[in-house]
């Protein structure tokens, strides 16, 4: 907080004593006006809907993959020895390096930038995914065998409810990285999105705009947490 | 002692298992026990003498590296809903609320007469007021009634008790013996009760085995023939005193 107030004093005080040119550093009050200038229909429009719409189908797509690979690799050893060596070299390979061949299969639409997020949140979910399911206590499920229970009823009965608390927690956080993922993929190439905006206006050298751009980028971050947040405590009340 | 009346036999049990650096480790060597239907048993001896591992037989968690045990005349090679387990943790599935906890053995096809019993054993447990909470919100003692309720509600044949009363103080330890000598004797369940107290074994039980360590084996047996129904005034009896010196001596050897 404090760290906050004094990066903001500093832009305030360089700003207003005119040390760099604006087109460098745009004064807070421009990016402001122009942040306000962004909530119009047409930037909605144009921009921000297009970005939603390629962040949910693919983050969507990754949870609807990660989720079973997750799940089946705590639960089998086969599956396990399969999947998990795979996703913990993928989670090392750099996504931005992937962006150019992204390009080169799907294009510069909408499958490229759902392929980039799905590259870098797929991976990494599957392994939380197993570690959060692989983490219930065996005394749970042991009880649950007592009882006669099937391999299939423990998974519903006990692991599931056991994990589902840290599975949201890091569906909370994968969120974030699809989201600089989104942004990384429209930066590159495209003719939409928020990215597409920033860097538009970057060409342009309308730098308050840009501010404004990662502005509302961060914003939208913070949203999405939020929203994560508020669900996850409602749904999971006895954590 | 009759052969058909035995509900729970170990026959020539040994248990191994390999320890981290490859090593066996005997937690069993040859353990032969017979337990009669409606008898309560309770096993002492030191830490690491496979009290827990006895148990984990029984209930078909493990499987002996030899021996037999035999449950009602047949082999067991796995759990089942006739012979009810109450860990030596204090198992609570946290998402749910005590009642649910409690219920969570029950078929949910016969929801009318299920509900009565889940009453009936929130009452007998002392947790009608938290029927709605989740387990978080319950005290030590509290939780394991709640994990005995969930064990004894699916009215198991033999009940095996890892030390339940561990971790609680005295005053709650008294009112949980005297609640599960209560429902023993209630449901005429057959239990076996590991323990570190050797009073608490004398009070509740008809036959104590005493264990010895490297390997478990059982080093003695000693008959508790206190008055039934048993009650806490009995620790203060001469009949009390030399039984429990008995097991004393037996654990000392
Ligand atoms: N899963 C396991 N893997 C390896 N060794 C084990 C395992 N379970 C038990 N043992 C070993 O077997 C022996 C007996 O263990 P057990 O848990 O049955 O003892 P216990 O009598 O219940 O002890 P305590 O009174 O401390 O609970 C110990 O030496 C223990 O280290
Ligand atoms: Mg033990």
């Amino acid at each position: 907080m404090i760290a906050a107030i004094a990066l903001l004093s500093a832009w305030i005080l360089i700003a207003f004593l005119g040390l760099v040119d604006s087109v460098f550093l745009p004064s807070p009050f421009e990016t402001l006006k122009s942040f306000f200038k962004l909530l119009s229909l047409q930037f909605f429009e144009e921009q921000l809907v297009p970005s939603t719409i390629r962040i949910l189908f693919a983050f969507l797509l990754s949870v609807i993959i990660a989720f079973p690979l997750g799940l089946l690799s705590s639960q089998n050893p086969f599956v396990r020895k399969m999947i998990l060596p795979v996703c913990s070299f993928a989670r090392y390979l750099p996504v931005a390096a992937f962006v150019p061949l992204c390009i080169l299969w799907f294009g510069i639409g909408d499958g490229q930038k759902v392929a980039v997020i799905m590259l870098g949140v797929t991976f990494p979910l599957v392994l939380l995914i197993a570690a959060d399911t692989a983490s219930t206590p065996t005394e749970l499920i042991e009880t649950g065998r007592t009882f006669g229970l099937s391999k299939a009823e423990i998974v519903r009965r006990i692991v599931l409810p056991w994990a589902l608390p840290a599975i949201w927690e890091d569906l909370r956080i994968s969120a974030g990285w699809a989201w600089s993922y989104l942004i990384l993929a429209e930066l590159v190439a495209g003719n939409s999105g928020i990215g597409y905006f920033v860097v538009q206006s970057q060409r342009y050298l309308e730098t308050a705009n840009v501010f404004a751009g990662i502005l509302f980028i961060g914003l939208l971050g913070l949203l999405t947490d939020l929203i994560f947040r508020i669900i996850g405590s409602r749904l999971f009340r006895w954590v | 002692m009759t052969m058909e009346s035995s509900l729970l036999e170990f026959k020539n049990i040994a248990k191994e298992f390999v320890g981290s650096g490859k090593q066996r480790i005997v937690a069993l060597g040859d353990v032969s026990l017979s337990i009669q239907q409606g008898e309560f048993v309770s096993i002492v001896g030191p830490s690491g003498c496979g009290k827990t591992t006895l148990l984990r037989l029984a209930a078909g968690l493990d499987i002996p590296s030899s021996g037999r045990v035999l449950y009602d005349g047949e082999l067991v090679t796995g759990p089942g809903p006739e012979r009810g387990l109450v860990f030596q943790a204090y198992t609570a599935f946290p998402w749910l609320t005590v009642r649910e906890n409690i219920a969570f053995g029950l078929n949910p096809s016969n929801p009318i007469q299920e509900d009565e019993r889940i009453t009936r054993w929130l009452e007998k447990t002392g947790l009608t007021e938290f029927a709605d909470h989740y387990p978080k919100a319950l005290s030590g003692g509290m939780r394991q009634r709640m994990a005995l309720a969930r064990t004894m509600i699916v009215s198991p044949k033999v009940v095996l008790m890892d030390e339940p009363m561990g971790a609680l103080d005295q005053r709650t330890r008294e009112k949980m013996q005297s609640f599960l000598l209560q429902v023993i004797l209630e449901t005429n369940t057959t239990a076996i009760l590991v323990t570190h107290d050797i009073r608490e074994a004398v009070l509740l039980s008809d036959r104590i085995i005493i264990l010895g360590a490297r390997p478990g084996r059982i080093v003695g047996e000693i008959k508790s023939d206190l008055a039934n129904p048993r009650n806490h005034h009995q620790l203060a009896t001469p009949e009390f005193e030399s039984i429990y010196n008995r097991v004393g001596e037996c654990l000392l050897e």
